[in-house]
């Protein structure tokens, strides 16, 4: 079920001297409810403005944004008060406002018309759960800079909105308050009633989270779809740049203990990786980490080495990207154009491919 | 954990109570002083007299009043303007009566004819005092005025220094009642100031400012070979004559002549014109001024040991000045009884 | 003069400190006077002017240029205008109200709404646009948004109502007007000084004129400590 819809949607911003800047032209996606959405882009692509629109912050120059079918853009500054209230925005520089940390926090639940007796005990929980607890009192300005972001998280987690749009909220963030973030994300992404739109410039970030990724490059969406699709796919030669085209697999890890290495069962494939995890989890592999021989390697360290045959080559220049099928599976490979030449490599040529189990990360999903 | 609801909590829970009683109680104080001001416009036994600066400032009116007041409750707002902003304020119907010193604008002020559709703007004026304007300047008179001089001998004395550069006239040039004698003066000579000297202000200069203003501009210009002259009236000079020590009585009125000397009329504002003036108090008021007490009290006022003003309701010779009509004295008359019998 | 000027100063300590009437008496009414001025003109100003800080809308810049034009307009031309409303045969004529405080109040209400409406405007247009997004995505409404932003910007919305009350209170050309300068009734700081100059009492002139410039001095201190001090 569609959730949020984007139609057609563009901003201009108007300079001093009346020239026009286009920061998005012509937008479309649509977000299911339950569902992680996540665009990703390089700074200044438009991220922030579009988030900013989505959640009624601003108005864009033309366009529509339908909330179960209701367009939001034409109604009244009234009503946009209220499907405002069904967002909570995680800005990626916290601001707080001039008060106690209690007052900050309750502040988005004062708004809403909750009693002090109502909403006090759900604050003082949140504070004890990002570690805030006994400053309660002091005022949110005066705290570090960690310290402001917890601050920034908690306020806009304990609205318990529908849709949560968080913008580049890790960018800034050290890693115990990224980890903080990590818990509040998974938490939400297993409410299948709650919606997640997440802007970022870090691939392994969309990666994480994300059920379905936006390319917005220059103000554009330059694709859609799911991770692997993105990753492995790459519509144009900017996505493929900037996503660092990954390759990703999903598949199930299970530990040997005899060796502290996982066996990662990817479809019809094994792969050995020197991380810990069980379970259902995301295999990265950077493409250039990948190396490419015609005959079957000897001697080797790679711990994976697999069969497969080369579907699509890609010349960018110096270098050119391949596809290569093993099995089920298919992997982006980075080689220069110049060794690709020596080693004869056409479409339809047999490889084998191999790569170390500590090039490869692993995620949990 | 209730017990650490803050104060400001539960003042933001009574925010709406809270506002609702401060908006009350400014609302009420400042309601309540609106409220006063409206009774106070609206109260007969509060009047507006528009008078001079000079009578103001001489320190008569906070004299006069209290006693008056005592004697009919009758309180009286005094507003200290220059003559012609008095008259205006009397024409507007801002003021139930004015008290100024310019003979020629109080008989326009009571003229039928200049008017609004035949009815005058003040009626039945009574001269109640007079004092008279005095001329000074630096002891070193330049223009060599002499005690006996008479004011025609003065005026031609002054226009010749001026002219040979050797003084400064300054002028009040504001409209005031001792602007308008200082050009009565200036005219009995054949002079019209608005275009003898015009441009020359090293030796007429219009100050445009009150009298303490012009006498100041007046006592700083000394120096050997040209010198400060203003025209002031007795009552004004006598606040000033211990701070400009420099400046000197050059000339006054002599014997027999009426020229110099300054009568004061009080008029009430016709209520035919403006029904809201308050003329029954005002007439109280003037019967009070006309009364045998009411004149002892203006002859035993004195500033700094001397005389200012001198008592002429219905004294009618060149040496008190006589503007009071046999009709303006039948008219106050009845009004004075009230006074009968009190003495200074 | 300097013998003038010391022994105003003591006349000053002198006419404060044994009460005397007529002094506490101008006291009062240059405070009632200017206070509920000023803070009349707040009660209109500060919505007005947050307001035009908080939206936006067509003919702004013409609205803001007005409000500038009038922050500085001469009071004594403020006092005519008001004069010529309340004198009797103006149109508030028969209201009776000229020469009293209320005039004055009138006055120094249309002179302090423009100084209140441009610093409260000014004011909240300076508060950091994202603290105003954030409000916002916290689900304020608009009332709970100004709210916010009032008291994000109190500093220099008092800041302006001090301007606005200093400029109130050392006015003298309006007030002189339409208050008449009536003892007792309608007699300011300022134009009791220009009646005691007037008339050669220069002690009581430099007394009053010592005690407006401590007044002066304590609404400037406070400005300074609004604008460097803590909060």
């Amino acid at each position: 079920m569609k959730l949020l819809q984007v139609q057609n949607l563009n901003k201009e911003y108007y300079k001093g001297d009346k020239s026009v800047i286009g920061v998005l032209s012509d937008i479309n996606f649509s977000v299911k409810k339950g569902e992680c959405f996540v665009i990703i882009g390089p700074n200044g692509s438009g991220k922030t403005t579009l988030l900013k629109i989505i959640g009624l912050l601003e108005l864009p120059t033309s366009g529509q944004i339908f909330y179960d079918k209701k367009d939001l853009i034409k109604i009244s500054r009234k009503k946009k008060v209220e499907y405002r209230r069904k967002f909570s925005f995680v800005k990626q520089k916290p601001v707080v406002r001039n008060t106690t940390v209690f007052n900050n926090i309750a502040y988005g639940l004062k708004v809403r018309g909750i009693k002090f007796d109502d909403y006090q005990k759900s604050v003082d929980e949140i504070i004890k759960f990002i570690g805030l607890k006994g400053m309660e009192k002091q005022n949110a300005r005066s705290l570090s800079g960690g310290e402001m972001q917890r601050v920034a998280i908690a306020m806009n987690f304990i609205i318990n909105p529908e849709i949560y749009l968080l913008d580049e909220v890790s960018a800034n963030l050290d890693s115990m308050n990224l980890k903080l973030l990590d818990e509040f994300i998974m938490k939400i992404k297993q409410d299948k009633e709650k919606t997640i739109i997440i802007s970022t410039h870090d691939p392994l970030e969309a990666i994480k989270y994300a059920d379905r990724i936006a390319v917005l490059n220059n103000g554009q969406i330059a694709q859609i779809g799911t991770p692997n699709e993105i990753f492995t796919a790459p519509k144009d030669e900017f996505t493929a740049l900037f996503v660092g085209y990954e390759n990703i697999l999903y598949g199930i890890a299970e530990l040997d203990k005899a060796t502290g290495l996982s066996k990662i069962k990817v479809n019809d494939l094994i792969i050995t990786a020197s991380s810990q995890q069980e379970g259902d989890v995301k295999v990265c592999i950077r493409p250039e980490s990948i190396g490419i021989v015609k005959g079957p390697p000897k001697n080797t360290s790679y711990r994976n080495t697999f069969k497969g045959i080369v579907e699509n080559i890609r010349e960018l220049g110096n270098i050119c990207h391949l596809i290569v099928k093993c099995k089920s599976e298919k992997f982006l490979i980075t080689i220069t154009e110049l060794s690709r030449k020596n080693l004869g490599l056409e479409i339809g040529s047999q490889v084998f491919i191999n790569f170390k189990a500590t090039d490869i990360t692993i995620l949990s999903s | 954990m209730s017990s650490r609801k803050p104060l400001k909590q539960l003042i933001s829970e009574h925010k709406k109570t809270i506002i609702l009683a401060l908006i009350i109680i400014a609302g009420g104080s400042i309601g309540t002083f609106f409220a006063i001001d409206y009774l106070n416009a609206q109260n007969p036994e509060k009047i507006t007299l528009a008078t001079t600066t000079s009578t103001y400032d001489s320190g008569l009116l906070d004299f006069l009043l209290p006693k008056f007041t005592e004697q009919t409750g009758i309180q009286i707002k005094v507003l200290s303007v220059g003559t012609g902003t008095a008259i205006q304020y009397g024409k507007d119907g801002n003021a139930d009566v004015i008290l100024v010193h310019s003979r020629s604008r109080e008989d326009d002020f009571i003229n039928a004819s200049l008017g609004v559709a035949g009815v005058p703007y003040g009626i039945h004026r009574a001269c109640i005092m007079f004092n008279d304007f005095i001329i000074v300047g630096h002891s070193s008179n330049p223009a060599n005025l002499q005690t006996g001089d008479n004011i025609t001998k003065v005026m031609i004395k002054l226009r010749d220094a001026m002219d040979t550069g050797n003084m400064t006239f300054y002028s009040r040039g504001d409209d005031s009642g001792t602007h308008s004698k200082e050009k009565t003066l200036w005219a009995e000579i054949g002079i019209i100031v608005e275009t003898r000297w015009v441009g020359q202000p090293d030796r007429y200069t219009e100050t445009g400012q009150g009298m303490a203003a012009t006498l100041l501009m007046t006592w700083e210009d000394v120096d050997a070979a040209h010198e400060g002259y203003t025209i002031v009236d007795r009552g004004t000079w006598f606040s000033f004559n211990e701070t400009y020590t420099s400046l000197k009585i050059l000339a006054e009125s002599i014997i027999g002549e009426d020229l110099l000397l300054n009568p004061y009329g009080v008029i009430p504002v016709n209520p035919v014109l403006h029904p809201h003036v308050k003329y029954l108090s005002v007439s109280r008021f003037i019967g009070f001024l006309t009364s045998p007490y009411g004149q002892a009290l203006i002859n035993a006022y004195r500033k700094n040991n001397a005389v200012l003003f001198h008592a002429n309701f219905g004294i009618c010779d060149v040496n008190s000045s006589c503007p009071t009509t046999d009709d303006e004295i039948a008219i106050w008359t009845p009004f004075q009884a009230e006074f009968a019998g009190l003495t200074v | 003069m300097a013998n003038e000027i010391i022994e105003g100063i003591l006349e000053a300590i002198r006419l404060i400190f044994t009460f005397d009437p007529e002094v506490w008496g101008i006291i009062e009414v240059s405070f009632r006077v200017s206070l509920t001025s000023t803070f009349l003109a707040a009660l209109v100003a500060l919505p007005i002017g947050s307001f035009i800080g908080l939206r936006k809308f067509k003919g702004k810049r013409g609205v803001t240029n007005l409000i500038n034009t009038f922050m500085g307009f001469p009071p004594v031309v403020m006092g005519l205008i008001v004069y010529l409303l309340l004198s009797r045969n103006g149109p508030f004529g028969t209201l009776g109200l000229l020469y009293s405080t209320t005039a004055m109040i009138v006055a120094q209400f249309l002179l302090a709404v423009p100084i209140i409406t441009g610093t409260a405007k000014a004011a909240i247009e300076s508060v950091d646009p994202a603290l105003k997004e954030t409000v916002l995505s916290l689900g304020a409404n608009e009332r709970q948004l100004w709210w916010e932003l009032i008291k994000h910007s109190k500093k220099s919305i008092i800041a302006g109502f001090l301007v606005a009350f200093g400029q109130a209170i050392s006015e003298v050309g309006a007030v002189m007007i339409v208050g008449g300068n009536i003892r007792w009734e309608t007699r300011t700081f300022t134009t009791s000084i220009v009646l005691q100059t007037r008339m050669g009492e220069f002690g009581m002139a430099i007394a009053l004129g010592v005690i407006l410039i401590t007044i002066a001095f304590i609404v400037n201190y406070g400005l300074t400590r609004l604008q460097t001090g803590a909060d």
